[in-house]
């Protein structure tokens, strides 16, 4: 937000700027509901909200185009259900703009000539924004195109929405019967609101829902209009409890809400279905997500484990970060006890260790989150003399978001080769004397490795490397190799289940009737390392090694 | 009450890593090419770590549709893995509607821990019937490996949709589709294909 604070005040100068955000009402791939709209509130910009992949596309233009007439940026608001929706999307022209960067001095310019001229240059520049961009915002949002009202005039209910919303009020009206009898205004810019068409909307109306996602942003921003322009209108939306305040609404969220106001009968199941719901659904296992079978991470845990145990009893804090190996604190593995944000897992160490707590403080962090927000915790930790250990889960690629390059694979984001960027070579230069690389797959010498890291005295860095799973089988396809299954001999399995209770790769399935583990031929990539971990040496490979 | 149905809603359930949505973009390709407007919205935990996947695949002639088809909504569910096609079956599928499940559990990781029970695949597929006018069943995995590659299982269950005659795009088109995605891929994913129709077309014959 600091940049963007300043931005907001110094204008854009030439060009422009468009900011996509993605909000996640129910929180599927995120930890938080976060809701950027607020933020264009605080940054008196203009918020759009495209309510599917056609308008995502066609709305990212018009976004350009606001942005270089008001010279600031403009705030693309997406929910998972519009960036999480794939869809057929026609094209327009496309336009072949030729432009040279130029030299300008407005940033500068702008605050210096203020603080001459008004000897306060800030309160000046924000008085700006109120007199000169306010107004012109909240005529494009009357004019815009995607704030579109839908009425004949008679109806006495009406319906404001955004985004994906607006297609789930068109569902529910549509399965209530409903179509053609309520007013429905679709709004694609929620920021300021279209003073002017909601005067009109409301006019005729007694009655008027609000269905947005996530925080009541519209619904309060309406009040505020309705107490001159309708103060006697009814107002349903999250305050009235008709729509959640938290979560993500859906067609039966809307129906269920318009059925509460028009009486209208609605429900989601037909008693039929329910009671078979009833009847079926505690039968039916909840299916956690895991590390991948053969993911190197599994292994590294499963090696720290190791050397807690042996160092310090399993006492210990760790703390992870944000990636795949954010699973590694599920059983069995439970390999860490906090995890916050990006870069935390470093920076929460350093300051459990100045606590002075005595027991032992590791630290996981992935290859591509060490580049983008680990770096400087770990200067903090060399410099401050945090006694942590930092294992690098190097597994070469930004596996969670969809196998991103970073500055170590060597090349960029466009696919051009660039020089590549050695984590151990910066975490030396970070001031940590102790840095090893070291294989997973090879579960001993990790585990002795990581014991030397967690004995030494001041931070050390324990890099783990090995090429993520997933990515390795899809290397191997293009070359035309196919993974080849490890194998469980019943005849040497006891049924310990240690592989499963302790290390627990998904590819590994305990049968109940033969109360012995087997491999699932359909994940198992042939790694090899429960074979390491089983005691009677009941797992091996095809080639019987 | 409920007002007339616009739109074709089929979903794919399964696990993640079984080829649900690369399933799920070959029919919405297929659809767009037999003139439909489509939209595939997906509900996922992560789609790629073992959790459970479900794509809602919708089309319609007129506008685009919104992303999540509606509970008892879906005229076909199509599922890689049994207990996910329950899941799926008893919160989407139309009373009546058209059931394709693989057989094979893929065991989540609390019941090989000991903590939960896998229900009895038999159980799953009874409970399918109950709702379903037609449930059409087989080891996807058990194809896909006749086919050459346990990886075109998906494939496996994209033939047996064809056969049900359930959606308005015909064989030829899914063939194309697929063909054209995966070019190296073709001669594997095209011979799971035609088993998956085969023993589709052979349940529904009643044989």
């Amino acid at each position: 937000m600091d940049p963007l604070m300043h931005i907001t005040y110094f204008g854009l100068g030439k060009g422009a700027m468009v900011l996509a955000s993605g909000d996640d009402p129910q929180g599927w791939s995120s930890a938080n509901e976060q809701d950027t709209r607020l933020h264009g509130y605080t940054l008196e910009l203009p918020v759009l909200e495209p309510s599917n992949p056609q308008e995502a596309k066609d709305m990212t233009i018009e976004a350009f185009k606001i942005s270089e007439e008001l010279h600031a940026p403009v705030i693309l608001r997406l929910v998972t259900r519009v960036c999480h929706t794939s869809a057929d999307v026609t094209f327009g022209p496309i336009r072949k703009i030729e432009r040279r960067p130029v030299v300008f001095s407005s940033f500068m310019d702008a605050y210096f000539k203020a603080m001459m001229a008004k000897k306060a240059p800030i309160p000046f520049l924000h008085e700006r924004i109120h007199r000169d961009r306010m107004p012109k915002m909240r005529e494009i949002s009357n004019n815009f195109p995607y704030n579109r009202l839908e009425m004949d005039g008679d109806e006495k209910l009406g319906v404001i929405s955004t985004s994906v919303c607006n297609l789930y009020v068109d569902e529910a009206l549509s399965v209530l019967g409903l179509e053609g009898k309520v007013a429905h205004l679709k709004m694609g810019m929620s920021n300021p609101l279209p003073d002017r068409i909601i005067a009109e909307f409301v006019d005729s109306l007694d009655e008027v829902l609000v269905v947005e996602e996530t925080e009541p942003f519209v619904e309060h921003n309406l009040k505020a209009l309705l107490k001159d322009l309708s103060p006697g209108l009814k107002l349903y939306g999250k305050e009235s409890g008709h729509i959640p305040l938290s979560g993500e609404l859906n067609t039966s969220i809307v129906a269920e809400a318009l059925a509460k106001i028009t009486g209208k009968p609605y429900s989601r199941y037909t008693q039929e279905v329910s009671s078979l719901i009833a009847e079926y659904e505690p039968k039916i296992t909840a299916r956690l997500v895991t590390l991948c079978a053969g993911c190197p991470h599994r292994a590294t845990f499963y090696a720290a484990k190791r050397a807690l145990a042996r160092l310090s009893g399993g006492k210990f804090i760790g703390v992870g970060d944000i990636g795949c190996y954010g699973l590694g604190a599920s059983p069995p593995l439970m390999a860490f006890h906090h995890i916050l944000c990006m870069g935390g897992s470093i920076g929460l160490s350093n300051g459990i260790a100045h606590t002075g707590i005595d027991v032992p403080i590791i630290a996981y962090i992935g290859d591509s989150t060490f580049f983008h927000a680990g770096i400087p915790s770990l200067i903090d930790a060399a410099y401050n003399g945090a006694k942590i250990t930092v294992i690098v889960m190097d597994n070469g690629v930004t596996a969670m978001t969809g196998f991103q390059p970073h500055p170590a694979t060597g090349f960029t984001a466009t696919g051009r080769p660039a020089k590549k960027i050695s984590i151990e070579e910066i975490c030396r230069a970070c001031g940590v004397e102790f840095v090893e690389v070291v294989d997973p797959y090879d579960l001993k010498g990790t585990e002795e490795t990581i014991l030397k890291a967690l004995e030494f005295p001041d931070a050390s860095v324990v890099i783990a490397r090995r090429l993520c799973a997933t990515e390795q089988v899809r290397r191997w396809r293009r070359e035309g190799i196919t993974p080849k299954p490890f194998i469980v001999d019943p005849e040497k399995c006891t049924g310990c289940k240690l592989c499963i209770t302790t290390f627990g790769c998904p590819a590994l399935v305990w049968d109940e009737e033969e109360r012995k583990t087997r491999i699932d031929v359909t994940l198992c990539i042939g790694c090899g390392v429960c074979a390491q971990i089983c005691p009677s040496n009941a797992i091996h490979s095809p080639g019987g090694d | 009450m409920r007002g007339k149905k616009k739109t074709l809603d089929l979903m794919i359930a399964g696990v993640g890593g079984q080829g649900n949505v690369s399933a799920s973009r070959i029919v919405g390709t297929a659809l767009i090419e037999a003139g439909y407007k489509v939209s595939i919205g997906e509900t996922f935990g992560m789609s790629q770590r073992g959790g459970a996947v479900v794509s809602h695949i919708r089309a319609s002639k007129e506008l685009p549709p919104p992303p999540l088809i509606p509970p008892m909504g879906a005229d076909i569910v199509v599922g890689l893995e049994p207990m996910e096609t329950l899941r799926t079956v008893l919160h989407y599928l139309t009373p009546g509607g058209t059931v394709i499940t693989s057989v094979r559990p893929i065991t989540p990781p609390e019941v090989n821990l000991g903590q939960a029970k896998y229900p009895k695949v038999e159980e799953l597929l009874e409970a399918m019937r109950k709702l379903a006018s037609k449930v059409i069943s087989f080891d996807v995995y058990e194809l896909a490996a006749r086919a050459g590659s346990l990886q075109s299982a998906n494939m496996v269950i994209l033939g047996a949709l064809s056969a049900t005659g359930k959606i308005p795009c015909d064989e030829e088109l899914l063939k194309k589709t697929i063909a054209e995605r995966w070019p190296r891929a073709k001669e594997v994913n095209l011979k799971a294909f035609e088993l998956g129709r085969d023993e589709a077309l052979k349940q529904l014959k009643g044989e």
